[in-house]
């Protein structure tokens, strides 16, 4: 009984750009530039290792910005390889690549599927006597799609097992724009025997009678798609039995690292722990690169000094990582507080009185407020167009944006102003 | 918190050393001054007390003496009532140990310190001259913002603008407004940069689609060029064709024609042409061979005819060799003989020779003398010891006489020497003289001798200074005199009573002065007219009252005219005395004055009188003193002089306790050597040995140690003469030895000549004969092995000679020999000739008859090989019909014509049929007829011209065509536009970032500047108030107090002086700023102390730069932050600790 074998990814995201501090870096520039390029050569190493008969792509090539006819190229050449060892390749189009020019460009072997905005049953080849099986696929016509799709597939084929393939937000995520939604009881009562679907960047997997597999971003870009990514390894049997592989194929993969500074009093118990939570993390990726977002919380009477010293704690946190290998420090961010002083009336530290004053009195103040929000408008005016969007993206934002940076503005300061030069305290 | 007991476990130079602070009592200050002079540890015991507060820093320097490891210091801490028992120890965490050594935080200690770090409190309520003066800098720094200044004082805050200014101007680094460079620039610039980097390299899908569609233009209009341009060459090549036709359709026709007269000949074998010239020179070869063979048969056969073999001779050619060998010995022994029977005759008579002088000229068989090695070998054994054994007798016997007579010699030399003496008794006289050696009584009684002498000549001489007292010893001792207590009191009495006295006398005579000038004055006034004094008023109006009292008595003329005169005159003096009524009052006050002056000088002249009269007492009681003393001592030699000389006293008496000394050690030396001297006698008369009575030490010691050397010497002779017998005995002994050997030699030799002829005669012969014999029978041996030697070669080539004869005898009667020589040699030689004549012969012989051999098969070949060349030339002359092979050939090449002309016919055919492309040559023949040639030639040059134009234009079309395609693949599916934009994606990112942290910065600078104004608000008043009286109060009121100005956004500190003036705070003087840094500090301590429970203030002699007034106010500040906290004051200056005293009597002072 052979069986039919395929890999099914989705939101490849080809040549959109990593957002990363830790990419200023020129030697992790080096190793991990161009991962969403680098990912998607390694599900075509997949295919061609695991002799699978297809490739399925549930939508969301690349960006819809994307209009570089070279990222085209590259897919081309990447599908170009599968067409040489005979593999098929399904596509269809999301809500990125709807309209994608470049695409239109391209000229696909005849070993590639895509399916147009009209919805298509095709069926696999097969020797005789296998059981049929057919892919039914249906592409964004427009990047906006604001009902299901799925009263627009043609009906499952009697007696045949039935792969779809979808872009859709699914019952809705919470970082994802809502597109083509749709239930997913309604995806497991369709007769459908597996749902390759597309869209939301973090995997998910629901196994049953009918399997509905959204297989996540191959590559994650940023600290917002944290951990390792993969693809899905599918086999399915004359029998109707599906067995599912998922397989890591990020370079590097994005994490938030924590370090809980409660109680630790002394910067090496710091910078200690600073290591272990390096490492811990370290022994849980699963990529070859690690991008780590560190940061140090608690309450701890350190609070002003790893404000004041951030940039010394983050090159011992470098040297550490540089230490373990393949960790890369994207950015150090504290929110430690100091312990709060048990004593009687009013803050004993005058720094502490300082601090209540900024925190009661000043900050939240229409005269402080509204000179703030000069100096941020004035800086906010220099910027490109592109970073003022991506700081504020509306107005409404900005009282708050300018509140926040004053809270922690203040903070920081306060710290600055700490007299520590105590030798002990490093 | 306060520390009630400081404990310096281990810690800097202090090793268990405790400070205790103690107990506080409600109410009563909790002031504690600690002093100690320079390097006794007060600035250790302050960093101590920081170190058990925060911690022992880590490169601490205080491990002099106790390693880190050991380093601790502990404290009883009072905290809300409770005591409890901590300690500090060096240790990067965990250091603040509690009961049962259990690790406490640090919060156990420091809770209530609100926060306040180590640097902190050290600027703060920890000072000493360099964080007072820093920290105070740090105050005034502040460019006059009073906030900043109240704060940096509450808080302890070093710096503090300078912080704020660092966060703007690093946020300024970022982005300033108005300036056109920074961070901020440059990132945009690079952010520009690479977008238009991405711009050039990328290809974008509108610009792809444009090169598609001009690729596929182009591709489709090459295409056509190309099609049109193959339809033109088509039809040239026709064209062409045709015209190329015409000339070989006429050679066609011409071969044709010459074709005709060939037909009838008869067709050949193929071959024939080619085979008939080899045929005609082979016929002529083999002609010429037949003959030369025939003739060489001939002439073989002659050869063999005539040649004839000795064959007898030639049979005995195999044995020849031997004959040659026999021959060549017949020759040498002929040449040898002669000398070799010479030879053997020297041999017998040297035989002879040898055995006359063996002395055995009679003997028969010379070989027996020979002897063998197994003889020869023990004798010359025996020979080679001979000497050796002679040797060592002599050596034996000499040295066994030599040590006879040295033992004489000991013998004799012990004889002189006395008897031993006991062993004992000597050792412990050795024992006895060592000791006293040692000890050298003699020379520490010499010694204290001498310094006695010098002590009492010494004591001499001092008492001499005391002249003129005269006395001994003891009277010097017992003398009564004056305590130094009185004599510093008659020092103090005399310095002041003198003192007084010039100071009275000084007053005295300015009183005396004083008095002489009002007397003058009043003397003017009164000379002046009219001047009348009140006295003399006074006597004037007694006398009118004693008028008025006669006349009224007796109211009689007299006694009024005598009462008017009077009424007048006292009348007039009024009149006198009213017209000079300023006269008369200064005169009144100058006789007043006097009055005055005249009572002071009375005083003054009893008080000097007084004071001269105690000098006078004292003077007495002094001379008193020196009367008391006696010993014709002068009385009027005064205080001074008594001071002089009792110093001279003391001096003597000193001396004399050093002449004491020295008697008592005199004494002392002396008994040691009595004891000393009578342990020598002891051992000198258990030892035997004459000493006199009267002998000193030193002699007694000479006379002992002679006594231990002779003993010493005796036994060194005793054990000479031992030795030497013990030599004599040992020497004996070998001597025998070498005797018995040479016994035993001679034997040995006995036997050994016996057993062989030389011992025939029974007699041993000497070594010297056997030696002499021994080498002649070697020679022996030697020449009768030579002689046996020659006699056989002889005989060998005696027998050899004879073989050699009888050989050639039987050779030549074997062969006939035409000549016969008579000597042997010459036969030989005639034999051998012809033996090797005869071989020639027949070998000459066998080469004829091979090579006859091979001529006659080489006929038979010839003769097959004519026959068939024949049979061919038979065969091609009867199928042309002629008579001979010439003929033939004129036949033979008509042949090959005719087939040349049939092959090009059918060539030229075939070219018309092919370039016109038709069928039969008749079709080609009849299109070729009916064409026009000038016309097609016509439309030939046209349709050339046309393809030039279209073979142009593809080419061009097709460059065109191949350049869009490359265009197309230059795209590419590189990573480089991508690349690219990730590094704009991060750059974005990056000002993104630095935005934030440049807006964090600059917000939080402004929320602490307003902060800091606020703060300012809010504590100014009693801050202000308490460091204005505090800095009042240090200044002795030199100053009011502080006061704040206005200026631009913020204020600055003035101080005011008592006087009006007022000074801006960075003005003032070192001193004065000092004051104003603690009063700063104690207001900032009160201000802390309101909020908390108070930290123990600590200073560490701050005050250098204060006068003892200004001190004594700080001391009151200080008393008064105690009533509130703890305060320790570390000083080196005694004075201090008086004027706290003065301040403050409850303070507790501890000595470091």
């Amino acid at each position: 009984m052979p069986a039919y074998r395929f890999v099914h990814a989705a939101d490849i995201h080809l040549d959109s750009p990593l957002r990363s501090l830790a990419l200023r870096n020129p030697q992790l520039a080096e190793l991990i530039g161009n991962a969403t390029r680098q990912a998607f050569v390694r599900i075509i190493d997949l295919c061609l290792d695991e002799r699978v008969q297809a490739l399925k792509l549930a939508g969301d090539l690349y960006d819809g910005e994307q209009t570089s006819m070279k990222t085209a190229r590259f897919l081309a050449e990447q599908l170009r390889r599968l067409h040489v060892a005979g593999i098929k390749v399904f596509i269809i189009r999301g809500n990125h690549d709807a309209l994608s020019k470049i695409t239109k460009e391209l000229v696909f072997p005849e070993t590639v599927h895509i399916f147009g905005g009209r919805a298509e049953a095709v069926e696999v080849v097969r020797e005789r006597g296998d059981r049929p099986i057919i892919v039914h696929g249906l592409s964004f016509a427009r990047p906006q799609v604001a009902d299901s799709l799925l009263e627009k597939y043609r009906p499952p084929i009697e007696g045949a097992i039935n792969i779809g393939l979808m872009h859709t937000s699914l019952d809705g995520s919470a970082n994802h724009d809502v597109y083509a939604p749709c239930s997913s009881s309604d995806l497991a009562n369709s007769g459908f025997r597996y749902w390759a679907l597309g869209h939301i960047h973090k995997r998910s997997a629901m196994e049953g009678s009918c399997a509905i597999v959204m297989p996540g971003i191959p590559q994650g870009r940023d600290v917002g798609e944290s951990g390792p990514k993969s693809v899905t390894l599918v086999s399915v049997l004359d029998d109707g039995s599906v067995t599912m592989e998922e397989r890591v194929v990020s370079v590097a993969q994005f994490e938030r690292v924590a370090v809980d500074a409660t109680a630790m009093t002394t910067w090496p118990d710091l910078v200690a722990g600073l290591e272990i939570a390096l490492g811990d993390a370290a022994e849980k990726t699963a990529s070859e690169h690690l991008v780590a977002r560190l940061l140090v919380s608690g309450a701890t009477p350190l609070a002003w000094t790893i404000r004041r010293d951030a940039d010394l704690l983050r090159t011992e946190a470098e040297s550490r990582a540089s230490a373990i290998g393949n960790i890369w420090i994207e950015k150090f961010d504290t929110d430690c507080r100091r312990p709060a002083t048990k004593t009687e009336g009013q803050s004993a530290d005058p720094l502490e009185e300082l601090r209540k004053v900024v925190n009661d009195d000043i900050i939240g103040s229409q005269a402080f407020l509204g000179e703030a929000e000069e100096i941020a408008k004035e800086l906010l005016s220099q910027l490109p167009s592109e970073c003022r969007r991506t700081l504020t993206p509306n107005d409404d934002g900005f009282a708050r944006f300018v509140e926040q940076l004053s809270n922690e503005g203040s903070e920081e300061v306060l710290a600055r102003l700490a007299a520590a030069n105590v030798e002990g305290k490093r | 918190m306060r520390i009630r007991s400081l404990g310096l476990k281990r810690y800097g130079r202090f090793t268990d050393v405790a400070i205790d602070f103690g107990e506080t009592t409600a109410g009563a200050p909790d002031l504690h001054i600690v002093y100690g002079p320079n390097e006794s540890g007060k600035s250790t015991a302050v960093s101590a007390f920081l170190d058990l507060l925060f911690g022992i820093l880590p490169q601490s320097k205080f491990n002099f003496l106790h390693p880190y490891a050991a380093m601790r210091i502990d404290a009883d801490v009072e905290q809300s009532g409770q005591v409890r028992r901590l300690s500090r120890i060096k240790r990067s965490q965990n250091s603040l140990l509690g009961d049962s050594e259990q690790p406490v935080p640090d919060t156990a200690l420091l809770g209530n310190f609100g926060g306040l770090d180590r640097g902190a409190y050290q600027t703060m309520f920890c000072l000493d001259d360099e964080t007072l003066e820093a920290g105070g800098e740090s105050i005034l720094a502040s460019r006059g913002d009073l906030g900043h200044l109240l704060f940096s004082a509450t808080a302890g805050l070093a710096d503090l603008s300078q912080r704020l200014d660092t966060a703007r101007s690093e946020a300024d680094a970022f982005f300033r407004q108005g300036k056109r460079s920074g961070e901020l620039v440059d990132l945009k610039k690079e952010l520009t940069t690479l977008k238009e980097d991405r711009d050039k390299i990328d290809t974008l899908a509108s610009e792809h689609a444009r090169l598609t569609t001009e690729r596929d233009g182009s591709a489709k209009e090459y295409n056509e060029a190309i099609a049109q341009r193959g339809r033109t060459l088509a039809r040239i090549d026709e064209i062409q064709r045709l015209l190329n036709a015409l000339p070989r359709l006429g050679g066609v026709r011409r071969l044709r024609q010459e074709l005709e007269p060939l037909a009838g000949l008869p067709d050949i074998p193929d071959a024939w042409a080619s085979e008939l010239p080899g045929l005609m020179t082979e016929e002529i070869r083999l002609a010429t061979q037949d003959k030369t063979n025939f003739g060489a048969i001939e002439e073989l056969k002659n050869a063999l005819a005539s040649t004839v073999v000795n064959v007898a001779a030639s049979a005995l050619e195999s044995r020849i060799e031997l004959l040659t060998d026999l021959r060549a010995r017949y020759i040498t022994a002929e040449k040898d003989l002669p000398s070799r029977r010479l030879q053997l005759g020297i041999a017998n008579q040297a035989i002879v020779r040898i055995l006359q002088l063996i002395n055995q000229s009679a003997e028969i068989d010379p070989e027996r003398l020979i002897l063998t090695t197994l003889i020869t070998g023990p004798i010359r054994d025996l020979m080679e010891k001979r000497s050796g054994v002679d040797t060592s007798v002599a050596a034996a016997q000499a040295e066994f006489t030599n040590a006879l007579s040295v033992l004489d010699e000991a013998e004799a030399r012990l004889g002189d020497a006395g008897n031993e003496r006991d062993d004992t008794a000597s050792r412990a006289l050795a024992a006895a003289i060592a000791t006293a050696r040692e000890g050298d009584e003699a020379g520490r009684y010499r010694a204290a001798n001498r310094l006695r002498l010098e002590r009492a000549e010494e004591f001499a001489d001092r008492v001499l200074e005391l002249r003129p007292w005269q006395g001994d010893q003891e009277t010097l001792l017992s003398l009564t005199v004056p305590t130094p207590v009185q004599i510093e009191n008659w020092s103090a009495a005399e310095a002041s009573l003198t003192q007084a006295a010039a100071l009275q006398r000084a007053n005295f005579d300015r009183l005396t002065d004083e008095a002489k000038r009002l007397d003058a004055r009043s003397e003017a006034l009164g000379s002046v007219g009219g001047v009348i004094s009140d006295q003399e008023a006074r006597e004037v109006r007694a006398v009118r009252e004693a008028a008025w009292a006669s006349h009224k008595a007796a109211l009689d003329t007299a006694t009024a005219s005598s009462f008017e005169a009077t009424m007048r005159r006292d009348d007039f003096v009024m009149d006198q005395r009213f017209a000079k009524t300023s006269s008369v009052a200064e005169l009144n006050l100058a006789m007043l004055e006097r009055v005055d002056v005249k009572t002071s000088i009375e005083q003054a002249s009893k008080l000097l009188q007084d004071t001269i009269a105690s000098r006078a007492a004292v003077a007495r009681e002094i001379a008193q003193s020196l009367c008391a003393i006696g010993g014709g001592m002068d009385e009027g030699m005064g205080l001074a002089g008594l001071k002089l000389w009792l110093q001279k006293r003391d001096r003597a008496i000193e001396m004399r306790a050093k002449l004491m000394i020295a008697e008592r050690e005199l004494r002392h030396a002396q008994d040691d050597a009595a004891s000393s001297r009578e342990k020598i006698v002891k051992a000198l008369r258990t030892a035997n040995v004459q000493y006199s009575d009267d002998d000193d030490i030193v002699t007694l010691l000479a006379a002992g140690q002679a006594a231990i050397d002779r003993d010493t010497d005796t036994r060194a002779l005793l054990k000479a003469v031992d030795d030497r017998r013990r030599d004599l005995k040992s020497r004996e002994t070998i001597r025998n030895d070498a005797l018995e050997a040479e016994r035993a030699w001679n034997r040995a030799w006995h036997d050994a000549c016996a057993a062989c002829w030389l011992g025939e005669s029974g007699r041993s012969p000497t070594i010297t004969t056997v030696r002499e014999t021994l080498d002649a029978v070697a020679e022996l041996g030697a020449e009768i092995e030579k002689k046996a030697e020659l006699t056989d070669r002889i005989a060998k080539m005696e027998r050899d000679q004879t073989l050699f004869l009888s050989e050639v005898e039987k050779f030549a009667s074997n062969i006939d020999l035409a000549f016969r020589p008579a000597d042997a040699l010459g036969l030989c030689q005639a034999v051998m000739s012809s033996v090797a004549d005869a071989t020639i012969m027949l070998n000459r012989r066998q080469e004829i008859e091979e090579r006859l051999d091979a001529e006659q098969k080489k006929g038979r070949r010839i003769a097959e090989e004519m026959a068939v060349v024949d049979a061919r030339k038979k065969q091609m002359i009867e199928h042309f019909g002629v008579t001979s092979l010439l003929e033939v050939d004129v036949r033979l090449h008509e042949v090959a014509r005719k087939i040349d002309l049939t092959k090009r016919l059918a060539d030229a055919r075939l070219e018309v049929l092919e370039t016109l492309g038709v069928e039969t040559i008749e079709v080609a023949e009849a299109q070729l007829d009916t064409m026009d040639r000038g016309a097609l030639e016509a439309e030939l040059q046209e349709k050339k011209a046309l393809f030039d134009d279209l073979d142009q234009r593809s080419r061009d079309l097709f460059s065109s065509r191949n350049k869009a395609e490359d265009n197309i693949t230059a795209v590419g599916g590189d990573a480089a536009v991508a690349i690219l934009d990730e590094k704009r994606r991060t750059v974005a990112l990056l000002i993104e970032d630095k935005a934030i942290a440049h807006l964090k910065l600059r917000l939080g600078a402004l929320a602490a500047d307003r902060a800091l104004r606020a703060y300012r608000d809010r504590h100014r008043s009693s801050m202000m108030t308490r460091a204005s009286e505090s800095f009042s109060l240090i200044s002795r009121g030199a100053y009011s107090g502080l006061a704040t100005h206005p200026m631009n956004d913020s204020e600055i500190l003035i101080a005011n002086g008592s006087d009006g003036t007022s000074k801006v705070a960075s003005e003032l003087s070192k001193g004065t700023r000092f004051q104003l840094y603690l009063a700063l500090r104690v207001a900032g301590y009160h201000e802390f102390a309101r909020s908390h429970s108070p930290a123990p203030f600590l200073a560490d002699d701050i005050m250098e730069t204060f006068d003892d007034f200004r001190a004594e106010e700080a001391f009151r500040l200080l008393a008064g932050m105690s009533t509130v906290g703890q305060v320790v004051y570390f000083t080196h200056h005694r004075h201090l600790c008086e004027i706290v005293k003065v301040v403050e009597p409850r303070v507790i002072i501890h000595d470091l």
